[in-house]
């Protein structure tokens, strides 16, 4: 009996199980929301809740940590994200975040700028990032 | 003013050399079509194929001058002008806060649409439905003011814009080439809400259009006036299109789940003075389902309905003795029945197919279906057409 209860659980953990965490500079103390996120990806709002700069950082591509972030975080399917990007950039209405590398260039930028917030699979438990928001 | 703001751009892109960080995006529509009955045309297209109507390149550049400032130019070449590389947007931007202030030769927020309408890879369908995207013009030289704001998990986007046209050469919905003088004033905002989004947009423009009917009318006055009737200065402001005041009324409601999309679109355009353009009140539904990661299938509905001006109105305000009203009745027949804004109610059918072969490019198939009462000659057509949307 108990080890079906440990199977269970076990079961019920791998679909509640952390994907990605989602991570600004150490220093960066603004406190940001999943709404937050969802506009800041979305380039509905391009500074963080205390009113300073905010540049959103996006992955390479179509990896698995960006599809889940797309589904997850901003709740749209990748091209439904990409019709969404395109709209913005040829219309003027907003730039739509720049993708510049997978988990180790988004680290280093994010860790280097406390403008930045990017999304990783990994993120590093040395204080070089800090982490807001897990999905 | 587009040659002098175009000048103007080019200056700036080349006299920020160093500071300014350049960034080159584009998209493209490849598309075929062919009506398919004999001697029907639509979009351009006629009984044999054509590749040029609907196809069109773009690349736009965009420099951040940094402190907030930006320079965008968007050359676009169409199929339908031989690919001559234009500029369909060259605008400034500077921001401040969560408003933007643009200036230069912008998209007018006609429709849910028109702002993106030449990057076919962010619709459904190969082209948005004709009855309510049928415009004389799309963009403007002049400047707009945007604001984002937000009500909880709503956001909202308020846009207003100022701007003028003056174009030598386009082409009326009814196919005619006209020279036109626009200038007016656009209104949009926007709500999106989770799955939903609204649009209301407002444009009041006074117009000045040339075509074959002003000299037609000065042959009808000159002649009359060899036959001793003097036509009344009052017929022919009434006649003609100048300073015309039109008001645009537009309104959209949209959702997508997703897998689920459906929206629906109206518009309303009615005119202050008497004038020989119909009022429209035209709308679409539409509603896809992408079935997977790659297919969607979508299908539109739409109608126009003309409410057209009578002959007898073009009279109003002509004080003349009974005879010369008699002739001038006659005489607003025939201009009417020339048929610059000839057309009747119509309605219209669209079903496609699309299939999304790679991230950033889809393959569409689209059957359109179009009807119009119309007595005197024959604009109803059916159309297929086939293509690819992609941006880069």
């Amino acid at each position: 009996m108990t080890k079906y209860i440990i199977f269970i659980v076990l079961i019920l953990a791998s679909f509640t199980s952390v994907a990605g965490s989602v991570i600004v500079h150490p220093d960066n103390n603004s406190k940001i929301s999943e709404l937050d996120i969802e506009r800041l990806f979305l380039a509905k709002i391009e500074s963080f809740s205390d009113g300073k700069k905010a540049i959103a950082v996006d992955q390479n591509g179509s990896s698995a940590i960006r599809n889940q972030f797309i589904k997850v975080v901003l709740k749209r399917s990748p091209r439904q994200l990409n019709a969404y990007y395109a709209k913005l950039l040829f219309t003027g209405k907003g730039t739509p975040p720049k993708p510049v590398g997978d988990d180790a260039e988004i680290i280093e930028k994010v860790a280097n700028n406390i403008e930045m917030i990017g999304y990783v699979t990994h993120a590093p438990t040395d204080g070089s990032v800090k982490v807001v928001y897990e999905f | 003013m587009k040659q002098i703001s175009t000048f103007l751009f080019l200056l700036l892109f080349i006299s920020f050399p160093v500071r300014a960080e350049l960034e080159f995006n584009g998209f493209a529509s490849i598309i075929g079509g062919k009506t398919l009955g004999k001697g029907e045309t639509a979009y351009g297209y006629d009984h044999s194929f054509g590749f040029k109507p609907e196809t069109r390149f773009a690349l736009q550049a965009n420099a951040d001058l940094g402190d907030n400032l930006s320079a965008t130019v968007q050359v676009l070449a169409r199929g339908r002008e031989n690919f001559e590389a234009k500029f369909e947007w060259a605008y400034l931007s500077y921001k401040f806060g969560s408003n933007t202030i643009h200036a230069g030769n912008i998209r007018v927020p006609l429709y849910r649409e028109s702002e993106h309408i030449e990057t076919g890879y962010v619709y459904h369908w190969v082209r948005p439905p004709a009855i309510v995207y049928n415009t004389f013009f799309n963009t403007w030289t002049g400047t707009s003011f945007v604001n984002k704001h937000f009500w909880g998990e709503i956001d909202g986007t308020f846009q207003i814009q100022y701007g003028r046209a003056d174009d030598d050469s386009v082409m009326s919905p009814a196919g005619l080439e006209v020279e036109l003088d626009l200038k007016g004033v656009a209104l949009e905002y926007l709500l999106n809400w989770e799955n939903w989004q609204a649009r209301v947009g407002f444009m009041n423009v006074n117009v000045s259009i040339y075509s074959e009917l002003n000299p037609l009318l000065i042959q009808s006055v000159e002649a009359l006036k060899i036959q001793g009737i003097d036509v009344p200065q009052q017929y022919i402001d009434n006649v003609l299109t100048e300073n015309d005041s039109f008001d645009y009324l537009s309104a959209a409601i949209n959702y997508d789940n997703a897998e689920f999309f459906a929206s629906a679109e109206y518009i309303r355009a009615t005119q202050r003075d008497v004038s020989i353009i119909p009022d429209i009140n035209n709308f679409f539904v539409t509603a896809g389902w992408r079935l997977d990661e790659s297919w969607t299938i979508h299908t539109t509905y739409g109608e126009a309905k003309l409410n057209k001006r009578s002959h007898s109105e073009l009279l109003d305000g002509v004080s003349a003795d009974v005879l010369t009203l008699g002739v001038l009745s006659g005489l607003s027949n025939s201009l009417t029945s020339k048929g610059e804004f000839s057309g009747e109610d119509s309605k219209y059918v669209s079903v496609g197919v699309n299939y999304m072969f790679n991230p950033k490019a889809v393959l569409k198939l689209d059957f359109t279906s179009y009807r119009n009462d119309v007595a005197t000659g024959n604009p109803d057509a059916d159309t297929l057409s086939f293509g690819v949307d992609l941006v880069f």
